[in-house]
């Protein structure tokens, strides 16, 4: 059964929704929970805190979308949203864990055809392997755009050891990437 | 080559999230809606909590108010002549040890007092059925050594009125003492001297993550739809001060605490106000002339003296209460010292009562002058709530706003007191100075 307000436009459920229309809220969730879920898991260590984490961050929108600007696009905005909530919800984390360096292989060289064969669970396993800060850096700087002294503000550490959090996340990544799929490449070649 | 990389896992990174499908939205609805239900329930328990407890005590006050009307509606003045006095329903032995001597009391019959002597008659007096009947509790207990004087319950098991205290110690007066300690009609304890009257208000405030009205079912919706706009202009708080008494005989040098609940309400950008309760210790020391505890410490020093003075009555008052504060707030926007001022009101409510009466007497004996010192203990925490005093203290205060994190705030708010009230069975008018800090709670710890 379609919902009725299906056929609305974002803006136009962003108008519903400041008359704390449930329905229009509903809407809204449904079509921005897959976005939101995707950010989220990136971030978090398992689905479950990535649920909760988009559940906190739907209830910020819709306390502060009376102010937001209609002629603003949602989407970045929100975005941000569930990124402050996901790094809230680690912050607590972080304090208690502490930097392992990982050992692996002997490092290959980098194949880049790999890549495209990665799909986003493999991504979420590769995070998954990282070290939370080192997790946490790789997402703020490299997918969602943040700098490092914005990074250093949200994470309160020091903007040199974002940097050298970022190098070493990047590292990793490039090694588990040739160990875990590499050798599948050459074998599927 | 590793930076090509690190460009191409990026952007497939982006580009994989960025259309990401997830099929769980119909369950994640659902739970989104329980963790909103969840909030508004935490949230107005929290509110509802301090505003509760003062609107208990307000209501209590007021049934107290209406007792204490029907109790003064039937209740009628004493009346004493110098020898003639009403008698309690019930024969009392009161047993002096070091005089071994026996004043027996019969109670329903008008007994003639003379200086020494004292005569039966065989009138009968009716005493209202008011006072027998509100001769539950005494306002006090002395305790003296091995002395239960009047009504304690665990000593007597007769209960005596108030006005028999003051029977019984004109009775000592006129039987023992030459000097004229005879008390004036003025000096009468009525029954009604453990009722104070009071009244209480309070308002309370929590900060909250908005979620429409009808975003769950259920029978909570109704209650707290409409109270729950209100909620997002509250904040809670935890409060903790420490302070010193001062009375008109000065300052009391004993360090006191009270911990407490803020709730706070914003009405502006600028203005708020703030309600809640706080759990406190007052102490206060005074000179007592308090009669009945210099009778009694007469008593107790006289032995084979001819006269006994009273010269001092030195009391520490130690009062255990919960202090209602009704404020206003003007909070400044400077955006480098976050800084308010606050003034208002108190209500206090007595939980206990206890003095400690350090008397010194003088005896005159045939042998020459002897001086002892007499401590009386006397406590009372059987009127709980029963004494709530309506705005007992006028309160002013400056404080700042330290930010904590990004989760809460302290504050750290200097403030005083002053009495327009006074509080306890010996009337006491106790202020109070120092400083209060307060932990402010916000949305952020709630999730």
């Amino acid at each position: 059964m379609k919902h009725p307000y299906s056929s609305l436009s974002d803006q136009e459920l962003i108008i519903k929704c400041r008359k704390d229309d449930v329905k229009a809220q509903e809407m809204l969730y449904k079509r921005f929970y897959a976005y939101a879920m995707g950010i989220s898991l990136r971030y978090c260590i398992n689905r479950d805190d990535a649920l909760e984490t988009v559940n906190d961050a739907f209830i910020k929108l819709f306390k502060t979308i009376k102010t937001f600007e209609n002629e603003r696009l949602i989407k970045p905005w929100f975005r941000q949203i569930v990124v402050n909530s996901a790094i809230d919800s680690r912050r607590k984390n972080l304090k208690h864990s502490t930097v392992l360096d990982i050992e692996y292989a002997e490092e290959k060289p980098a194949n880049n055809q790999i890549i495209s064969k990665i799909n986003a669970q493999d991504i979420l396993k590769l995070l998954d392997e990282l070290p939370e800060i080192h997790r946490l850096i790789f997402n703020l700087y490299e997918i969602d755009g943040y700098s490092h002294e914005e990074i250093s503000d949200i994470l309160d550490i020091p903007s040199s050891s974002s940097r050298v959090y970022l190098s070493r996340a990047k590292d990793k990544l490039r090694k588990l990437v040739n160990n875990h799929f590499y050798l599948n490449y050459e074998r599927a070649i | 080559m590793n930076e090509q990389f690190d460009k191409e896992l990026r952007d497939h990174i982006k580009d994989t999230f960025d259309v990401y499908h997830d099929q769980m939205a119909d369950d994640g609805w659902k739970k989104y809606q329980q963790k909103v239900k969840r909030k508004k329930l935490r949230a107005f328990l929290l509110w509802s909590v301090p505003s509760g407890m003062a609107a208990a005590l307000a209501i209590l006050w007021l049934l107290n108010i209406t007792v204490q009307i029907e109790n003064q509606e039937t209740l009628k003045p004493l009346q004493i002549g110098k020898n003639i006095i009403q008698k309690p329903s019930k024969t009392i032995h009161l047993k002096d040890k070091a005089v071994s001597k026996e004043i027996e009391i019969a109670m329903d019959n008008q007994i003639e007092v003379s200086e020494n002597e004292i005569k039966k008659r065989e009138t009968f007096v009716k005493t209202p059925k008011a006072h027998a009947e509100a001769s539950m509790a005494l306002a006090s207990n002395f305790v003296v050594d091995d002395y239960f004087f009047l009504n304690d319950t665990s000593a007597s098991p007769v209960e005596i009125s108030a006005k028999n205290i003051s029977l019984m110690t004109q009775l000592t007066q006129h039987s023992i003492t030459p000097v004229d300690f005879a008390p004036s009609t003025s000096e009468v304890i009525t029954a009604d001297r453990k009722h104070r009257t009071s009244n209480g208000q309070t308002s309370s405030i929590l900060a909250l993550a908005a979620t429409p009205q009808n975003a769950y079912t259920g029978d909570v919706k109704n209650a707290i739809a409409k109270p729950f706009k209100t909620l997002k202009k509250m904040r809670l708080g935890l409060d903790a001060s420490t302070f010193m008494n001062f009375t008109q005989e000065g300052v009391n040098e004993d360090l006191n605490l009270a911990v407490g609940i803020i709730s706070e309400y914003r009405l502006s950008n600028k203005f708020s106000i703030s309600s809640g309760f706080n759990l406190n210790k007052q102490t206060a020391a005074f000179i007592s002339n308090n009669p009945q505890q210099n009778n009694t410490a007469t008593e107790k020093a006289f032995t084979n003296a001819v006269a006994a003075v009273v010269t001092q009555n030195f009391s520490n008052a130690r009062l255990v209460g919960i202090d209602i504060p009704l404020q206003v707030k003007y909070t400044s926007s400077s955006k480098k010292i976050n800084w308010f001022i606050s003034s208002g009101f108190s209500s206090y409510t007595l939980l206990n009562e206890r003095y400690l009466n350090n008397i010194s007497v003088v005896n005159y004996s045939f042998t020459g002058v002897e001086t002892n010192n007499i401590v009386l203990e006397e406590e009372n925490n059987n009127n709980l709530f029963s004494n709530l005093q309506l705005a007992r203290t006028l309160n002013f205060s400056v404080g700042i706003n330290i930010p904590v994190k990004n989760v809460t705030s302290l504050a750290i708010e200097p403030f005083i007191k002053y009495p327009l009230r006074t509080v306890g069975n010996e009337r006491l008018e106790i202020g109070s100075s120092g400083v209060s800090f307060r932990l402010n709670l916000n949305k952020s710890l709630f999730k």
